[in-house]
């Protein structure tokens, strides 16, 4: 009995307090202005790469990449260049190789770093990130990105929303219209329990993402959360919204099982967690979600299947 | 089903020895992928320097970059993960000496590193040359996989693997465990008990190997299961390598029986 409240309350607080933590994004690196090599009769590798990259012709650009080594070549914007494409090929040590070996040559551009500490991040060489982010800052002030990189890291992997805050603050002010800016730094707000700032910027981050016809569920997810103890039915529509924008997000459909979950919604509550336990089969919050809804319903057998689910990722995950 | 003793134990068990080495421990995670505990370079050479380790497809060539790591940067937090990279290259190369001089200083560092554990459980009965030194060997591997088992499950799990791959590595891993643990127990001389982890370790595995099978079955053949014998043998014969094919058509000679259940009569 005493494992059972236990773990019951564990779960409460899981349900109450969980709030989804992303990594950074997939990056859309930047493309440089070419230097050098200028032949419009002839364009050298680099101009073609480039092309390349720009089409997103991926499969070309790696045969073209393969030829050239990464000793020989001098040029540290061609370096540059395949380190994207081997990126994109999955290859991030060749990536994290190439970003260097053109840093190495001389290549000192704000581009150069955020790419090369992205890829520093991804290796979860964290102080190697900060130091790139240190330097695409100084190479140029006014790029919002490094700053974004920087909450991110901040907010996701040190868990201090109020230094994250003030990257995404500086964020904004280089650019107003930074919608993921103004979403994460919503997320900020509402961590720190500042309700009412968090719901503005969310609002603000909607605002832009509809108009640039963009989607990204973060600040319906937010809005969602924020209105779901005192306006249940705003909540549900925010949720819904943010499943209509992240179709594939399984944290956007879990909470919308809880918001319908909130409502009384049985049945609406179990297909949203049951979508979000298809995306993520490992998600504790929504198998106990579904516990506690087949509970109700009296179907113990679902019930007990996904308790015992339940359990087995507390006992291997803990509380992480 | 007459069971009888096979005529040289000590043939079939000699059989167990010097198989090519498991290779289920190279799934565990390395610091690329295990984030909560990745080790920090502190500079880009530094960290430059690892990559080398790490991207050459020669095994010689990294032994010799793990080598120039390690003198380059004695303090560096990778130092560990570096020495795991050199006693998986050695295992590469066969070059037993290797394996346990960097495995054992792996460990030093790293002193739950499953792949350490497993690697050097599973290499020191092969390397087992001299009765003197056997007790205190074969005491020390057992030690090895008896702790890979308990950090396996002990290990708390980074929610970036999916619950099910963790299941699948472990239950590789623990299959790796038992196999040494079998393979100690036969060079013990303790057939019985060697039988009973070559069982667990063809259980656990999710596709056992030939090499798994083979040693199950020879074992079973040294306790004069002969009919489970011939079918574990059967089954290494038909999966592989060809080093196994021929030894487990060795054994199954040696008992009386051919590869094929259509030959024998």
């Amino acid at each position: 009995m005493t494992t059972r409240i236990a773990l019951l309350g564990l779960a409460v607080a899981l349900l109450a307090g969980e709030l989804p933590a992303q990594s950074l994004p997939s990056p859309e690196f930047q493309l440089p202005g070419i230097v050098g090599g200028q032949d419009a009769a002839r364009p050298g590798p680099k101009h073609r790469l480039l092309e390349l990259i720009r089409n997103r012709s991926w499969t070309q650009a790696a045969r073209l990449t393969d030829g050239i080594a990464l000793a020989s070549e001098s040029d540290p914007q061609l370096h540059y260049l395949i380190g994207v494409v081997l990126w994109q090929q999955q290859d991030k040590v060749g990536a994290i190789q190439r970003f260097r070996a053109g840093e190495r040559l001389g290549l000192r551009e704000a581009y150069l770093h955020n790419a090369l500490g992205i890829a520093y991040y991804d290796a979860h060489q964290f102080l190697l990130f900060e130091q790139q982010m240190v330097r695409a800052i100084a190479a140029d002030q006014g790029d919002p990105q490094p700053h974004y990189y920087m909450g991110r890291y901040v907010e996701s992997r040190q868990g201090d929303y109020a230094g994250a805050l003030r990257h995404f603050e500086r964020v904004i002010a280089l650019d107003p219209n930074h919608a993921r800016g103004h979403a994460y730094l919503a997320y900020c707000l509402e961590r720190l329990d500042r309700r009412d700032a968090a719901w503005e910027h969310y609002l603000a981050s909607v605002e832009l993402l509809e108009q640039a016809g963009s989607r990204f569920s973060w600040p319906y997810q937010g809005l969602a959360r924020l209105a779901l103890e005192s306006e249940p039915q705003a909540a549900t529509r925010w949720a819904r919204r943010a499943v209509e924008t992240g179709p594939d997000e399984f944290e956007a459909h879990a909470l919308l099982a809880r918001c319908h979950d909130r409502d009384g919604d049985l049945s609406q509550a179990i297909a949203a967690a049951s979508e979000a336990v298809r995306l993520n089969q490992d998600h504790a919050a929504s198998h106990y979600l579904l516990f506690t809804a087949y509970r109700r319903l009296g179907d113990m057998v679902q019930a007990r299947r996904h308790m015992s689910r339940f359990q087995e990722l507390k006992q291997v995950y803990g509380d992480q | 089903m007459a069971t009888s003793r096979p005529r040289s134990v000590g043939c079939t068990l000699a059989l167990l020895s010097g198989l090519a080495w498991p290779c289920f421990a190279a799934a565990q995670f390395g610091p690329l992928l295990d984030l909560e505990s990745a080790p920090q370079a502190r500079t880009q050479e530094e960290f430059d320097q690892y990559l080398e380790v790490l991207v050459t497809n020669n095994d010689r060539e990294r032994v010799a970059e793990a080598l120039d790591f390690l003198a380059a940067y004695p303090q560096s937090a990778l130092r560990g993960w570096a020495t795991v990279y050199q006693m998986e290259a050695y295992k590469a190369l066969d070059d037993f000496e290797g394996v346990l001089m960097s495995g054992e200083r792996a460990l030093k560092l790293l002193p739950e590193n499953l792949r350490a554990l497993l690697t050097l459980a599973a290499a020191i009965p092969n390397a087992v040359r001299d009765a003197r030194e056997e007790r205190v060997l074969l005491d020390q591997a057992e030690s090895y996989a008896t702790r890979a088992l308990s950090v396996m499950e002990s290990k708390e799990i980074p929610r970036s693997i999916r619950l099910e791959d963790w299941k699948r590595y472990r239950a590789g891993m623990a299959s790796e465990a038992h196999e040494a643990l079998g393979h100690i127990a036969a060079k013990r001389g303790q057939i019985e008990r060697a039988v009973g982890e070559f069982e667990l370790a063809v259980e656990l595995n999710p596709a056992p190997e030939g090499r798994q099978l083979f040693r199950l079955g020879a074992a079973y053949a040294s306790v004069g299961r002969k009919s489970e014998a011939v079918d574990a043998l059967r089954q290494a014969a038909a999966l592989g390598p060809e080093l196994i094919r021929q030894r487990a058509g060795q054994t199954l000679r040696g008992i009386g029986e051919s590869a094929h259940g259509s030959e024998k009569q």
